[in-house]
């Protein structure tokens, strides 16, 4: 198949659409399995560290409640921004941007989300708070949880070994209510703007899933949740409609399963059902659905599905316009066929599409 | 036999025992569901009533020198009074048609635009008012990152809270756009379409209809009024001479980011994954970013440190994770500025060419 190379408004558009979607949706397209093999790294299994200096009272208070209070909070969040920007990093897998953190500079290891770095063995470019870059390798990743790790592969052996890190937490002391700061690469990596910092609060600590009010957006994927003591509790993985929907892997994942990580194991899948997608754009008409742009690489544009058909039928289904194709296509799993009739120039057409995965 | 006999007897309690563990924790989470006593209240989330409410004493004055700016009667901005005179600062581009302001003490007044600087996006504005309270700015030095900012809105608790996300820097413009669909036509550009919630849309503009002046400059065909256009930026106004059925009509059209325009869809998941965003959201030459959640209409007012300090100026609400502040030493010189009226208003049904504000043409 020949990609064309043009990248028009419509591709870019559609990059921001997919970015915003993977993002939402926060699922991993997962596109093959293969054998890796275990790194030569001698498995150091992080401990949660002993428990560090007393935090100020105010850390249990259900709400501050005085200035005084604020101003306590502030001193706290403030001494731990740097430490917390320093070690955030920006990840780059191919096409896929994200975030990570350095929680170890012998070893070299970067903790990002699974539906970043897609599959083991790959090179990863990594991009500090202050620009310098770095390369990396992707090591295991557990997608099921949507955990992943990189390991810093840069030539410049003292460059990784100078970098600052953070220390990872302890989950089971999570709760409700604890104050939290977010950090990451909202929109991707922008040159002269460093890790961007938000604060928030644990809304709901469950085994699998931490949520905050710390907001995030695409390209935060994969970027450390911190606790009032500087250490990382979570990775950014997904997000939902209201600003108080922030989904943060625990980074118990991570210490559960760190050898099988490390060991480059692939494990674990996104369960599929309502990821279907067909990767076409178009605008409602009188008699469905028109075409205004297909996505390269996929479904659509694979079975030759082109821009100003009209799209009137799906299996079995009457499509109206462009929304109701969308929740047409949901009802379908990603891997299924489906039936298309369309009006290309006045004619009636009919094409077979297996739908993808959305990533 | 018998020990064997016990061994099953303990083992058919032990299950027992499990078996009734599981239950309670099965309810305890279905509890859970009903009532979340697991969950923080919304109340109790940063940006949460019970949370501002512990900024009452932070915004106690600072308060008295905000204002509601009302446009056509609808609420538009906030505002910061900057003259004891009368003299208010506020978003630009939130601007249109008849201006009022309320004051914390409830007081209501009419009030004149005098000066606007499309570059900030800021305007000066007048009430027929005397000894107000004004702001006390904090200039001489920025904020820290991590550092709580309050919005400051008329009522005893801040409108927003938010932390430091991004020291000062540059955000770089994006271009405006009308929202139409464009091909030639003879002597200007046809619209072929128009884009859903755009500011053509707004305006009225129709397929059909053939643009044949923007802001004053003659348009050749569709590449002329695209680059031209492309000048100004989103949330611009520009007066458009449009020709329909053979007949000259003028509309005023606000320009809109092309960002929200890509696709209904796209526009329809970022209302749903944070809220409406300003207008003008992009081109500013030294910004702050907090993570307060801000309306739109809650932009233009002061944003102060726990101190009461102004630290700046709301500008923008700009993401889902962002909203954007000018810091006060770039928005006290303007002040001055704007009352020499060396920024004039514009009123695009009288002025024409003058209008390019945004992109350079002031300081």
């Amino acid at each position: 198949m020949k990609l064309s190379h043009l990248l028009n408004r419509d591709d870019a558009a559609n990059a921001l659409l997919k970015r915003i979607l993977s993002s939402v949706l926060g699922c991993a397209l997962v596109l093959m399995v293969s054998q890796v093999t275990a790194e030569e790294v001698k498995v150091r299994k992080p401990v949660s560290p002993v428990p560090v200096a007393k935090i100020s009272e105010v850390f249990f208070k259900t709400v501050p409640d005085s200035l005084e209070d604020l101003q306590e909070i502030e001193k706290q969040v403030t001494s731990l921004t740097k430490a917390s920007i320093y070690s955030t990093v920006s990840v780059r897998v191919g096409d896929a941007q994200g975030s990570g953190v350095i929680i170890d500079h012998k070893a070299g290891y970067v903790l990002t989300a699974a539906h970043v770095i897609g599959l083991a063995q790959k090179n990863a470019t990594i991009i500090l708070h202050d620009g310098r870059t770095l390369k990396g390798k992707t090591m295991g990743l557990n997608r099921g949880m949507d955990a992943g790790l990189i390991k810093l592969v840069d030539e410049d052996k003292a460059k990784i070994s100078k970098l600052p890190v953070v220390k990872m937490g302890d989950n089971s002391k999570v709760e409700p209510g604890d104050w939290v700061i977010a950090t990451g690469h909202p929109n991707g990596y922008q040159a002269g703007r460093p890790p961007v910092v938000r604060l928030g609060r644990i809304v709901s600590q469950k085994k699998h899933l931490l949520q905050t009010d710390c907001t995030l957006i695409g390209g935060d994927s994969g970027g450390p949740l911190f606790n009032m003591s500087g250490e990382v509790i979570g990775i950014h993985s997904r997000i939902g409609p209201s600003t108080s929907w922030n989904f943060h892997i625990p980074v118990s994942a991570f210490q559960n399963d760190w050898e099988k990580l490390v060991s480059g194991e692939m494990w674990g899948a996104k369960p599929l059902g309502q990821n279907a997608v067909l990767g076409v754009n178009g605008v409602n008409t009188d008699q469905g659905c028109k075409v205004v742009g297909v996505t390269r690489g996929f479904p659509a544009q694979i079975a030759g599905i082109k821009e100003n058909d009209v799209i009137i039928q799906l299996n079995n289904q009457r499509i109206t316009g462009i929304e109701q194709l969308a929740e047409v296509v949901q009802r379908y799993k990603p891997g299924q066929s489906i039936q298309i009739k369309l009006i290309r120039d006045k004619k009636t057409m009919s094409f077979e599409v297996q739908l993808a995965a959305r990533d | 036999m018998n020990p064997d006999q016990k061994n099953r007897d303990k083992e058919s309690t032990s299950r027992f025992l499990v078996i009734l563990l599981i239950i309670p924790v099965f309810m305890g989470c279905f509890a859970s569901y009903g009532y979340a006593w697991d969950q923080l209240q919304p109340s109790q989330l940063k940006g949460g009533s019970q949370i501002r409410k512990a900024f009452r004493a932070v915004v106690s004055t600072p308060r008295s020198w905000t204002v509601r700016v009302r446009s056509n009667g609808k609420e538009a901005s906030l505002g910061a009074i900057v003259g004891s005179d009368g003299w208010i600062l506020t978003k630009a581009s939130q601007l249109q048609g008849k201006v009022t302001c309320e004051l914390a003490t409830a007081e209501r007044f009419e009030a004149e635009i005098i000066g606007v600087d499309g570059k900030l996006d800021l305007a000066l504005i007048k009430i027929d008012a005397q000894k107000l309270p004004t702001v006390r700015w904090r200039s001489a030095s920025d904020p820290k990152v991590g550092q709580w900012l309050a919005t400051p809105g008329l009522s005893m608790s801040p409108v927003s809270v938010g932390v430091l996300s991004v020291s000062r820097r540059t955000v770089k413009p994006a271009p405006g756009v009308l929202g139409v669909q464009i091909g030639d036509a003879e002597g200007g550009a046809l619209v072929k379409s128009v884009l859903r919630e755009s500011g053509a849309e707004q305006a009225g503009l129709k397929a059909g209809d053939v643009i044949l002046n923007v802001a004053g400059v003659e348009i050749e065909d569709a590449n002329a009024l695209s680059s031209f256009v492309r000048k100004f930026l989103p949330g611009d106004r520009v007066l458009l001479k449009v020709l329909r059925e053979k007949e000259e009509l003028t509309a005023e059209v606000i320009l809109t980011d092309p960002q929200m325009l890509i696709y209904d869809r796209l526009r329809e998941m970022q209302k749903k994954m944070g809220g409406a965003l300003s207008r003008r959201k992009t081109g500013f030459t030294e910004v702050f970013q907090h993570d307060a959640v801000l309306r739109p209409e809650d932009c233009g007012g002061v944003i102060v440190d726990l101190k009461g300090q102004a630290v700046g100026l709301n500008i923008a609400r700009a993401g889902r994770t962002k909203s954007f502040a000018i810091p006060a030493n770039h928005v006290i010189p303007m002040i001055e500025k704007l009352k020499l009226k060396k920024y004039a208003p514009y009123n695009p049904l009288k002025d024409a060419k003058e209008q390019t504000v945004s992109t350079g043409m002031s300081s």
